[in-house]
């Protein structure tokens, strides 16, 4: 699955967690969940999880951890799909 | 060296769905889950932990400033009836309180135990912020660490002593 095909993927999962559509809107390779999206740190979780399912992947902590910004959640799913 | 997190549990029900599956497990140590599966109010202690971790992670970030997710590397390695803590990190001890008024739950954390005494809470929102976004006074430059969730804003200090 190329860049685009996972971010594609990953708005509805992020949508019901930002409350600024404009920042939602603007979302690229570049967001950060916290900083740019304003997602709180629970909602973190329920991303992580809602990733999960969506991919069929399992995410490890040491992944969970580089989860803060589209970026690395991109090469995180990349990366669980290459080894599934 | 302080840390401060404030939960308005009426939203947190509304945001956060700790019950779903995964979710415990991805957040909270074995002693955590089983303190969260004795306690008889289970979203109290759910949020009590969770804002101890929260916490440290903001008061461990003025000795080091790091960036990351990683709820399970802080735990919570006793928690008493009075909800006074005791939490590590990366084996750094630190101290906590949690208090509960109607929905307002707030913890804060520091190193040494005397901390306490000097702990303060302050109305005003007369912060700055420094290059890594870390919360001081203005005027007395004292570290401060700022929470707000839902209706509530919680600043707390610790002044020099």
């Amino acid at each position: 699955m190329n860049k685009e095909e996972i971010i594609e993927k990953l708005k509805p999962i992020v949508k019901p967690f930002v409350k600024d559509e404009t920042a939602f809107n603007a979302i690229n390779e570049k967001t950060h969940f916290i900083t740019d999206l304003n997602i709180n740190s629970a909602n973190l979780v329920d991303i992580v999880l809602d990733v999960e399912e969506a991919f069929s992947i399992e995410i490890d902590n040491e992944s969970m951890e580089k989860m803060l910004d589209l970026e690395q959640t991109i090469l995180i799913i990349q990366e669980k799909l290459s080894t599934k | 060296m302080i840390g401060n997190d404030v939960v308005d549990l009426d939203l947190a029900l509304k945001e956060s769905n700790w019950k779903r599956k995964g979710f415990l497990t991805k957040v909270f140590t074995d002693f955590e889950q089983n303190l969260i599966q004795k306690a008889t109010n289970k979203d109290e202690m759910v949020w009590t932990l969770w804002s101890l971790k929260e916490s440290v992670y903001k008061a461990s970030q003025r000795i080091f400033y790091v960036q990351g997710f990683f709820p399970k590397k802080i735990a919570v390695v006793a928690l008493n009836k009075n909800k006074d803590s005791v939490t590590f990190y990366d084996n750094k001890k630190f101290y906590g309180k949690t208090s509960i008024e109607r929905n307002c739950l707030h913890s804060f954390v520091v190193i040494k135990k005397e901390d306490f005494n000097f702990i303060l809470n302050l109305e005003s929102k007369t912060y700055e912020k420094d290059g890594n976004g870390l919360p001081f006074e203005k005027e007395s430059k004292i570290p401060l660490s700022v929470s707000h969730h839902g209706q509530y804003l919680k600043i707390i200090g610790l002044s020099n002593h």
